[in-house]
């Protein structure tokens, strides 16, 4: 008779790292408020609008139109608003990711003094058709900070 | 407690913790998650989903994730992952030959040919595509990844494969462990799911409204409920599916263990999913999610048996949709003209787990039972007492 193989510790790592894995994503999107990776896909609608800055050196802002630098489904996400099923968090992770981006990629000459965006977002709300910066508030999200 | 209750316990816990993991089980269970989960990612891969506009769709071999150059985003920015910046990006062609290559991997791991390889090539490309950006996310993409990792390098291939027909191995037993891998993953996809939406928008069921009037809800079965808005208590009813999705998805975190709860578990799951898939875009998340229940089946397949005479024309009228409906292969069919034993009383039996084989309206509603398409049906109310009464009367001398 075929005798039964003895069970082995280190059977348990794949068990062990899935469970801890699977579970710090869960938690980490309910802080984060980033649904992705943490199965919780339209428990908020947010709705949102969004406005790119360029600083100069001097503190002077000027507005920026996303270019060729997004294309797809990604500029359709960040050029001016919608709404997202992954919550605030992920928008805000996508913003501060592009923020960096442009930064990183623009400031050759060494003129800028950041990037910023102006979000602007309501949860569980219809989508956002105007707003106003001074009486509605909004998100800064800026790269680098300040 | 002194010492040796403690020490005691503790073998008591590591006993159960190894039977749970480590039983030495049958994997015909398995063998069956991957030929459907092989289809619903060929489905995937070849765009034939969503059942929201269900006259639009077709197949694509296969559906590229960029149309066009235009939409290929890994040229700008692409959002990569954290700690994986470093991952080599694919030119768009090459990306659209690895898609390709995919789909005919795809046909190769439901055939079950070469399983094990193409298991492991196919989880560990899907998740190279899936890793390089953080748009390439959704929940159906991150759920294929981690089922197809589990499937990919465990045996999925010792039953109905072409593998097991060429390489006959004897002991076709083995570790339960990537089933309960699969079940506990389902719990913690439901569990996640249920928590994050417990707030007052789910509750209430404003979000269902918000949904429509935002076109998050869209498609054929749609514009139904938005024709629906206006009539009296109806709106309502509408609001009610936020409790219903809460309710069904705080069950399935936890109901589909206990087998008294199983059934009914499995019912609101289909109803919640097709519920889902017939008006949001989830691409195959709801069908993933629903051949997902295979693993809380038997594991073991052919444990209730039906006896019939393959001479009888009644029983073959019964016997030959029966067979064609047993996808999940739950049924030993044995024929009594095979068996010289059995001389009297030739009539169509059911046998659960190895029970005393019942006839009439026990077999009817065994049947029904452990059809995937039937099984539904035994929950109408009444629908045994009715059965139960036909043949009571029909048994009746007149």
């Amino acid at each position: 008779m075929k005798e039964k193989k003895k069970i082995k510790w280190w059977w348990n790592i794949p068990i062990i790292l899935m469970i801890v894995i699977l579970v710090s994503l869960g938690i980490r999107s309910i802080v984060t408020a980033d649904n992705r990776y943490g199965w919780g896909t339209f428990s908020k609608q947010v709705a949102y609008k969004v406005n790119y800055y360029w600083i100069n050196k001097n503190g002077k802002e000027k507005r920026y139109r996303p270019g060729k630098e997004l294309s797809g489904k990604v500029r359709k996400k960040l050029i001016k608003g919608g709404s997202t099923r992954y919550s605030d968090g992920a928008l805000k992770s996508w913003i501060n990711n592009y923020a960096r981006y442009m930064y990183q990629n623009n400031n050759s000459q060494g003129d800028i003094q950041s990037f910023r965006a102006e979000l602007f977002y309501k949860i569980n709300s219809k989508s956002i058709k105007n707003w106003d910066r001074e009486k509605d508030g909004l998100v800064v999200i800026e790269y680098p900070e300040n | 407690m002194n010492t040796r209750k403690i020490k005691r316990t503790e073998f008591i816990l590591i006993k159960h913790w190894n039977k749970f993991w480590f039983e030495e089980r049958s994997r015909q269970s398995l063998c069956l998650l991957r030929i459907f989960f092989g289809i619903i990612f060929f489905c995937k891969l070849t765009g034939f989903h969503n059942l929201q506009r269900i006259g639009d769709m077709r197949f694509r071999f296969p559906k590229h994730h960029f149309s066009s150059y235009k939409n290929f985003y890994f040229e700008g920015f692409s959002n990569p992952l954290p700690g994986l910046e470093w991952l080599p990006v694919p030119e768009f062609y090459q990306y659209r030959f690895i898609e390709e290559l995919l789909l005919v991997a795809s046909v190769f791991f439901i055939l079950g040919i070469f399983t094990r390889y193409i298991g492991v090539f196919i989880s560990v490309v899907y998740s190279y595509l899936f890793l390089l950006s953080q748009f390439t996310y959704h929940h159906h993409t991150f759920l294929f990844i981690i089922v197809l990792l589990i499937l990919g390098f465990s045996r999925c291939n010792d039953h109905y494969s072409i593998d097991s027909l060429i390489y006959k191995r004897e002991n076709k037993k083995g570790k339960i462990l990537p089933i309960r891998l699969l079940q506990v993953f389902i719990s913690i996809v439901y569990t996640f799911s249920f928590i994050q939406k417990l707030n007052y928008s789910w509750l209430s069921g404003d979000i269902i409204l918000l949904f429509l009037s935002e076109h998050t809800i869209r498609g054929d079965f749609s514009e139904f409920i938005n024709s629906t808005l206006n009539m009296p208590y109806l709106e309502y009813f509408w609001r009610s599916l936020g409790p219903f999705t809460l309710f069904a998805e705080g069950l399935l975190a936890f109901g589909l263990w206990f087998p008294r709860l199983r059934r009914f578990t499995i019912l609101m799951g289909i109803m919640l999913h097709l519920g889902i898939d017939l008006t949001i875009g989830v691409a195959t998340f709801s069908f993933q999610m629903m051949a997902l229940y295979i693993v809380f089946i038997y594991p073991e397949s052919k444990q209730s048996t039906v006896f019939y005479d393959s001479k009888n024309l009644l029983h073959k009228l019964v016997v030959l949709p029966g067979k064609f409906l047993d996808w999940f292969q739950r049924i030993k069919w044995v024929d009594y003209s095979t068996d010289s034993t059995v001389t009297e009383n030739r009539c169509l039996k059911f046998s659960a787990m190895g029970g005393q084989p019942r006839g009439g309206m026990n077999f009817i509603y065994g049947i029904m039972s452990l059809l995937p398409i039937t099984f539904i049906l035994s929950f109408i109310p009444g629908l045994y007492l009715f059965i139960k009464n036909i043949f009571f009367r029909l048994k009746k001398p007149v």
